[in-house]
């Protein structure tokens, strides 16, 4: 299980170090995360880098250090279409299915070949198949003051109705 | 005989030739039993069914006395009573059906056996709590139940003196429905009654900590709870404490009034939902690192809306139940009492759904579930103290209050409640708490008096601004005491044993780390990973 610290930031895909990410042993992931923990530190504009790590933190059940590297090689390179893919993937997984479905739109944007646009459009297909069979709950994306008067309003009429009836 | 003194005291009054004749042991004599060759052949009509020769003799030697046939009125009213009271009590146990399949719908696939188990057990194990200790704290010094031919047994609180005035703390009669003489027929009654009650706040808390809760640390929690935590504010509302008394000794309206439980079961099982919430934190990737919350979505608004209807119908039980007894002091009020929650709950269902249509543009439907659930819980306490018109503003109210309050908690505490229990519950059962002290009419009238005062409780809106105060001083003992003991409480569970699971487990779903089976063993729960053909 080496790594080479030092990688092109160029590069289309992120390294295959298991075939089943699943058999490794928890010894064997603490030590991966440390090495690329440092890989990170050496390298700290690579976006595949970070991408990696946040996979391997993700492995982990690490899902806030997860979150954060995957974010932080989206930020680096916006374009990158694997830091992008696995950052949409996280919030699949938590089932968080809003944001995934947004992440994972913008991901085949970035889809450079048939593979990456296939990888991308099955998530999608499975996030929107979530979705539907699932029960949308609302997400809250408005000011709360508004409605927090017209409650009030509602009482003040609704008192003065009882009081002055 | 009670009966003779009534009447010899209205004599008087009345015009000599409209006296009312005495009735004697020799008119009951000469009433006949239906002929028994015509019984033989059956009754298909029901007339013969139920006569004089149904009435229990006390001395065969006398025969049928009057003495006899008040006995049997008497018995006849608390049978009535018994059997009411038992009967909304069987509705009430069924609302755990329906907190169990709304909580389930609510969280993902995943937990589905999971956050049934849950359900499932917290009625068992908050029954025993109860059986144990629960129940004598809370009613042990109740003093009596009237409408249930008395309970004399519950007679003993532990009282503290301040400012020169009584307060009850907690009861001390009736554990393990032994001690004191409760082994009775009327404690038993008041037992179930009250004991579906306490499971009614206890299966709150599984919702706000589904997903993530630890099973063995809820069987902790719940316990505790179902022993100590409801038992005695329900003690301090219910039976006979000092919040019961803020009106005897302080002159604050009727006292603290809470007709069936807004803030006794609904405000305490929310408010210990929140305790809860805050303890075991969100759910993995519920909010992002900046604090937004993402929307995690449930599994089956079938289930959802179908629970929301058992628990509608379970509230008739709840709400007209809290008479206990439909015979006597009153208690004909059931109807009102039936109806205003009726009224209440589609209020709220239609406050929720107009709410989330205006300002989402869809009439969703689990918030408009949760709306009706809202008003249902708001009503509950006024329900036996406000008319109609009361009844659905503070449904109506409920139903958008419980919007808000679900974004609030959800946007601006960042406390993960999966069901919208702490909203629901309660938001909504402190709303009700509240409403009685605006909205009680005074024209209820359970036996003339409540809480030892005597006349019926009116609110602000109707002329008694005392009785809003009241009601107020129970809303800071919710939020000071329960909210505070709660937190206390699973802190140290959480210290002890640890209230969530781990991160592997809830990734998962925690049916199988920690039930050992699916809830949905032959459903794909897991999606497949990406790529994968």
């Amino acid at each position: 299980m080496e790594l080479q610290v030092a990688q092109p930031t160029g590069l289309r895909l992120p390294p295959v170090p298991w075939r089943d990410p699943h058999t490794v042993s928890p010894a064997d992931l603490a030590q991966y995360i440390r090495q690329l923990e440092l890989a990170c530190e050496q390298n700290p504009r690579s976006a595949d880098l970070r991408t990696c790590l946040g996979m391997a933190h993700a492995m982990n059940y690490d899902v806030y250090q997860s979150m954060d590297a995957l974010e932080l090689a989206v930020q680096l390179e916006p374009d990158n279409f694997w830091a992008q893919l696995k950052y949409a993937e996280l919030h699949y997984r938590l089932r968080a299915l809003i944001v995934a479905e947004q992440e994972t739109l913008k991901a085949i944007d970035l889809a450079g070949n048939a593979w990456e646009l296939s990888l991308a459009r099955k998530m999608l297909q499975e996030i929107r198949r979530l979705g539907r069979d699932g029960t949308q709950k609302p997400e809250w994306t408005k000011p709360l003051r508004r409605p927090a008067l017209v409650l009030m309003g509602m009482m003040v009429i609704f008192s003065l109705m009882v009081a002055f009836r | 005989m009670a009966l003779g003194a009534s009447l010899a005291l209205a004599q008087p009054a009345a015009p000599a030739a409209a006296a009312p004749v005495p009735v004697t042991d020799a008119d009951i004599k000469g009433v006949a039993p239906p002929n028994a060759d015509a019984r033989v052949k059956g009754d298909p009509d029901g007339g013969l069914t139920g006569t004089v020769s149904d009435v229990a003799v006390g001395d065969a030697k006398k025969g049928l006395t009057v003495g006899d046939v008040i006995n049997q009125v008497g018995q006849n009213k608390v049978a009535i009573n018994f059997v009411w009271t038992l009967i909304t009590g069987f509705l009430v146990m069924f609302m755990q059906a329906g907190f169990a399949i709304v909580e389930t719908g609510l969280c993902r696939a995943k937990n589905a056996n999971h956050t049934m188990m849950m359900n499932f057990m917290v009625y068992g194990t908050g029954m025993l709590a109860y059986w144990l200790i629960g129940f004598a704290i809370q009613m042990g010094g109740v003093g009596g139940v009237g409408n249930l031919g008395g309970a004399p047994p519950l007679n003993t609180e532990h009282v503290m003196t301040l400012f020169g005035k009584p307060f009850g703390l907690f009861g001390q009669h009736g554990l393990f429905l032994m001690q004191g003489g409760t082994y009775d027929v009327a404690v038993m009654v008041v037992f179930l009654f009250q004991m579906v009650f306490m499971d009614t706040a206890l299966t709150i808390v599984t919702g706000s900590a589904a997903e993530r809760w630890k099973y063995a640390a809820f069987l902790v929690s719940s316990f505790i709870m179902g022993a100590f935590t409801y038992p005695l504010f329900a003690n301090w509302a219910w039976g006979g404490g000092w919040l019961a008394n803020l009106g005897t000794n302080f002159g604050l309206g009727k006292g603290y009034c809470d007709f069936a439980g807004s803030g006794v079961v609904h405000a305490v099982g929310g408010l210990t939902a929140l305790a809860l919430a805050m303890i075991v934190g969100p759910r993995l990737g519920k909010y992002t690192r900046q604090g937004k919350p993402n929307a995690i979505i449930g599994h089956d608004i079938v289930l959802v809306l179908t629970g929301c209807f058992i628990l509608a119908f379970g509230w008739f039980g709840f709400n007209p139940g809290s008479t206990l007894g439909a015979s006597g002091n009153g208690n004909l009020r059931i109807g009102s009492i039936a109806v205003n929650t009726m009224l209440a709950g589609m209020a709220g269902g239609f406050g929720a759904m107009f709410y989330m249509w205006m300002r989402y543009g869809k009439p969703d439907a689990s918030m408009s579930g949760n709306g009706l659930l809202a008003g249902l819980v708001a009503i509950t306490a006024p329900s036996g103290f406000v008319n109609p018109v009361g009844a659905v503003i503070i449904g109506l109210i409920a139903g958008v209050l419980v919007c808000l309050s679900v974004e609030f908690v959800d946007r601006v505490m960042k406390v993960d409640d999966p069901v919208g229990a702490i909203s629901v519950h309660g938001a909504n059962g402190l709303w009700g708490v509240i409403s009685v002290g605006l909205f009680a009419d005074g024209k209820s009238n359970y036996g003339g008096s409540w809480n030892g005062v005597t006349g019926s409780v009116t609110g602000l809106f109707y002329g008694d601004a005392s009785q809003l105060v009241a009601q107020l001083i129970g809303v800071v003992t919710l939020v000071g005491f329960v909210f505070v003991f709660s937190f206390v409480v699973n802190l140290i569970i959480d210290a002890c044993i640890g209230q969530r699971v781990s991160a592997k487990a809830e990734l998962e779903g925690l049916d199988l780390p920690e039930m050992g089976q699916l809830g949905y063993p032959e459903f794909e729960l897991k999606a497949r990973p990406a790529g994968a053909q």
